[in-house]
């Protein structure tokens, strides 16, 4: 197998977790990669969410001791924010470590000879790789060598986002995916940004963007929080956001829960009522679109 | 035919009554045993056992109550113990650790005193036959016994006094057989004039019609099969045989009343419910499993798919049933019919926890590899827990007498034997040679021993249904077809596995402590050698650091195996069998190298220790799948994957799983679909869950039936496949 380049960018990954089955069709291997764009309070894997600029402490502290000369971006305003760039000139990789192991910044061809070990899997249930996070598209650089490379390979490629960055990087990794799985929290800029830091109006331009210059399966995905946009007009709106958009898409709603969240005293538990999750799933079946409430 | 729907509505209760039936010794065929071993004592060995398989049949209580819909019983009462006083009193200490209640002398106190008397110093040992066969099935349904008669007749002229005495004892156990049936034709008709319940009385009609049929002539229609196989699989109970009389391969036998299911498949489904009934009333160890696997589908020596209407009938029937013995196993192959495999994984997901997969591809190869002709072993069928053979020709390779080989023990004495050992290959190649030793030695100690069991304690019945045993007027025990292809047991490879991997982290190399020092710390229970231990590489996670050593052992047993049988006549081929053999196994050993502290239990299976798979099944897997099967393990391995219950195990979801690895070179899989919280509120109120099956190492059983500690085992499997996934 050929070294890799020292100067390739690396894709900085927090866990690699196999046999995933709600992360796109099919059997899959799930990247999660660290770092994000946003803050929300009831992110589910906290520990990949932090602040950009506090990375190279992430990576300090890990186990991976030859990793070296790491240049993320400094900590940039949400939707501004350049692409990260992570470098080690002799990092050969490490086997996943399982569910929460530190970060390791992989060459982009040594990640997809890595993951592919469950490629059988992957042709015999349709299934392929998922690019999660944290927010992927912050690396947009060596997130698109890494599939680029797993495309080279024949492999199903899905990303999930939440949109929250500059439209540099969806055009740089839009073409090496091959299905989108795309958060919509909110419209409302205020309860947007209280809620995650960041801009409610970036995703929806890109998403915008990209149904409107690609052909790639998208599907929305709309997680319902209490005391966020549970029981709120946001479904409705978002339904009709989504009507306006160049192409139709489907919509998954995923009720919110407190399994792997870092809640502060005084958060409200992220578990809708029952009741909310119809209401929203009927809001936007009311719009025309195809619905699945996935719990 | 009538009452079907009667009887479908019958299965129910006939379900409640085998589950509520307490676990009691039936004394009717020690009694009768007794008899006439005593009155034959003068007549050679195979003339007795005749003989008294001749008394027992003639005198035996008919049972036509417990489970009407077809004839036969080994015993009084469902599930009640038939004793076998020629062999012994003994308990299987294996029951003892899947049922609580089981203890080693239960039997022997539910014995009469003047039947033990009278047995002193007479008994042959164990408790029974060995069993672990399946006979010619195919014969018993389309051929019918009063044929084999006809063979042996055929042979009269044999100057042989032993083979003129084994025919003879062969005939007068076929025509026992025969007999038997008649006697329930004849107590099924007068049943049928005084019973008051109409679908009852159908019943005990068809049953008389059927019995002055089979199993003495061919077989006229579905239920004539079912109840031929019946009667010949209990009577070969009542023979002495002990547990894993298989059923073999019936979708075949009946193949030729696939037209019949397949225009009436409710009916069929009904009567093959029924069937497993009466075959899991056969009891030997009350309710601990007889492991009388059936084995399904599978194509032959040309590709050609055999799986039929009696294959989907079959798995209806386990649909319905919650029976856990006979268990069930189902061949795969790339041409499997789709609605056989479709019902499959529809079972296993929904958490029967059967069939039990087995890969046509990988276990015909490894048994032509060992010698056998292609027609033969693409023939095959699982003959006990999960070992390989084929109906009426291959026995001996179930066979375990001589032949047993502990991985982690035999690991464990080579590197506390040897202490200048200063690298994991070395300990490899060392394993070799305690391998070799070993097979040498049980060759020669398996011969004495099948040759003093045919002389001792012969089975003619059994035998007249074996390929080439009437033409021989031998004991199927001597002259089957690949009596000379004899299996190795063996277990505890997934801790001799990681003990290789941790040999090779910490004890060895430039930064190792030295075997020494490793033996020094272990003993003493260091904790900070077992810290470091837990850190090594594991096998299960598709982690080549401690796969390599998989690969290499197996590979170095299969050698030694090899090497040792040349220039003796003889192939060995490796079986991976636990059932509960890994706690047993494991009170033998030490703290070993791995980081098991002393006593506990080895691995239950080839696939990752218990919580061990820490990058889920796929990882696990993948590992397995670094193994040549077909090679180094031909007598088939023991893989258990346990999945949650849910998206991660629904059919679509198993079908990727299953059909990767078996595309990939995987032999077998045993699926559990378990939710621990499920287990753990089966355990709380058993009450609710009396249908609930579960594989075990070995065997299926209900769960609220096994003991506590194999039920917190479970729960134990089950909660790391949640996290693990």
């Amino acid at each position: 197998m050929p070294k890799p380049s020292p100067h390739a960018p690396r894709l900085l990954v927090s866990r690699i977790q196999r046999f995933c089955v709600h992360d796109g069709p099919g059997i899959r291997t799930t990247v999660f990669t660290q770092g994000c764009s946003l803050s929300c309070w009831w992110c589910h894997n906290p520990d990949l969410r932090g602040p950009v600029g506090h990375i190279p402490v992430v990576v300090q502290a890990s186990a991976c001791t030859e990793s070296r000369r790491l240049k993320p971006a400094p900590q940039a305003s949400t939707g501004d924010q350049r692409d990260i760039e992570v470098q080690a000139s002799a990092c050969t990789g490490s086997p996943d470590r399982g569910p929460k192991s530190a970060p390791h910044a992989w060459d982009p061809r040594q990640l997809a000879d890595h993951v592919q070990r469950d490629a059988r899997y992957w042709r015999a249930s349709g299934g392929g790789v998922t690019v999660s996070g944290g927010e992927p598209m912050v690396q947009a650089q060596a997130l698109a060598a890494f599939l680029a490379e797993l495309g080279r390979r024949g492999h199903d490629r899905c990303i999930e986002t939440a949109g929250a960055v500059p439209r540099d990087h969806f055009r740089r990794v839009a073409p090496h995916v091959d299905r989108w799985l795309y958060d919509i929290k909110a419209l409302d800029p205020k309860r947007f940004r209280a809620a995650t830091g960041g801009d409610a109006a970036v995703p929806v331009a890109n998403l915008r963007w990209l149904l409107g210059h690609t052909r790639t399966p998208v599907t929305v995905r709309v997680p319902l929080i209490n005391g966020f946009n549970a029981g709120t007009d946001e479904p409705q709106r978002i339904a009709a956001m989504l009507a306006d958009m160049p192409r139709p898409v489907g919509v998954e709603v995923l009720p919110g829960h407190n399994v792997g969240c870092d809640l502060r005293p005084g958060d409200p538990d992220p578990k809708p009522a029952p009741r909310q999750v119809d209401a929203a799933a009927e809001a936007f079946a009311a719009g025309g679109l195809e619905v699945r409430i996935r719990w | 035919m009538v009452a079907d729907a009667a009887t479908r509505d019958l299965l129910p209760e006939l379900q409640n009554r085998l589950f509520g039936a307490q676990d009691t010794v039936c004394l009717a065929r020690a009694r009768l045993a007794t008899e006439a071993w005593f009155r034959h004592a003068a007549d050679p060995p195979p003339i007795r056992r005749a003989m008294t398989l001749a008394h027992i049949l003639e005198n035996m209580p008919l049972d036509l109550e417990s489970n009407p819909v077809f004839a036969g019983n080994a015993s009084s009462a469902p599930r009640a113990w038939s004793v076998n006083p020629e062999f012994g009193f003994e308990v299987d200490p294996q029951g003892c650790i899947e049922h609580d209640w089981l203890h080693p002398d239960w039997l022997r106190r539910q014995i009469p005193p003047a039947l033990k008397r009278k047995w002193r110093g007479h008994q042959l040992g164990s408790s029974a036959g060995t069993g672990h066969l399946a006979i010619d099935l195919d014969a018993v349904v389309n051929r019918g016994l009063r044929a084999m008669l006809a063979d042996l007749s055929g042979c009269s002229k044999d100057r042989s006094r032993p083979r003129r005495d084994y025919r003879a004892a062969m005939a007068i156990s076929l025509g026992a057989v025969i007999a038997w049936a008649h006697r329930y034709a004849d107590a099924a008709e007068a049943a049928a004039r005084t019973c008051t319940d109409p679908a009852i009385a159908a019943c005990h009609r068809r049953v008389a019609d059927a019995c002055r049929q089979v199993p003495e002539y061919p077989a006229r229609n579905l239920f004539d099969g079912l109840q031929a196989i019946a009667l010949v699989h209990l009577a070969l109970s009542l023979e002495g045989q002990g547990v894993s009389i298989s059923i073999g391969l019936p979708d075949r036998a009946l193949a030729r009343f696939a037209e019949e299911a397949a225009a009436e498949m409710e009916q069929a489904a009904t009567w093959c419910g029924a069937f497993l009934l009466k075959i899991a009333a056969n009891s030997y160890h009350g309710r601990v499993s007889k492991t009388q696997a059936i084995t399904l589908g599978g194509a032959d020596h040309k590709g050609k798919d055999q799986c039929n209407a009696v294959t989907m009938a079959f798995l209806k029937a386990y649909e319905r049933v919650a029976v856990s013995d006979p268990h069930c196993f189902l061949r795969w192959h790339k041409g499997i019919h789709p609605d056989v495999w479709d019902q499959t994984l529809r079972l296993l997901s929904a958490g029967r926890s059967m069939p039990l997969l087995v890969n046509d591809h990988v276990a015909a190869r490894g048994l032509i590899a060992a010698g056998m002709k292609k027609r033969d072993a693409w023939d095959y069928c699982i003959i006990g827990c999960n070992e390989i053979g084929v109906p009426g020709r291959a026995w001996q390779t179930a066979c375990t007498s001589g032949l047993a080989i502990n991985d982690l023990a035999c690991v464990d004495a080579v590197i506390r034997g040897n202490g200048r050992l200063s690298s994991a290959g070395q300990v490899v190649e060392a394993y070799h040679k305690q391998v070799l030793a070993t097979a040498r030695k049980g060759i020669t100690a398996r011969r004495q021993w099948i040759k003093r069991k045919a002389e001792q304690s012969p089975f003619p019945l059994t035998s007249a249904l074996m390929h080439g045993c009437r033409e021989a007027g031998a004991d199927y025990q001597l002259a089957m077809p690949y009596s000379d292809i004899y299996a190795c047991y063996t277990r505890g490879t997934t801790n001799a596995v990681n003990a290789l991997a941790a040999l090779d982290a910490v004890a060895f190399g430039k930064s190792g402590m030295g075997l020494g020092e490793f033996l020094r710390r272990l003993d003493h229970g260091d904790q900070d050698l077992l810290r470091q231990i837990a850190a090594c590489p594991r096998w299960g996670n598709d982690d080549d650091r401690a796969d390599r050593w998989g690969v290499a052992l197996n590979e170095a047993r299969q050698s030694a195996l090899d090497q040792a049988a040349r220039g003796r006549g003889v192939r060995l081929i490796c079986c991976h069998v636990v059932r509960s053999l890994h706690h047993l196994d494991g009170r033998r050993i030490g703290p070993t190298a791995d980081g098991r502290p002393a006593g506990q239990p080895v691995a239950d299976s080839i696939g990752a220790a218990a919580g061990e798979a820490r990058l889920g099944p796929t990882a696990m897997l993948n590992s397995v799948l670094k193994l040549n099967a077909a090679r180094d393990l031909a007598g088939i391995y023991n893989l258990n994957l346990t999945l949650p219950g849910g998206a991660q195990s629904s059919p679509q979801v198993l079908r990727a799983l299953c059909e990767a690895f078996f595309l990939d070179g995987g032999q077998e899989l045993q699926i559990n679909v378990l939710d621990a919280a499920k287990l753990r509120e089966a355990q709380q109120h058993p009450e609710r869950f009396g249908d609930l099956v579960v594989r075990i190492a070995g065997l299926n059983a209900r769960f609220v039936e096994l003991s506590r500690l194999e039920q917190d085992e479970l729960i134990r499997r089950a909660e790391a496949a949640a996290v693990s996934t």
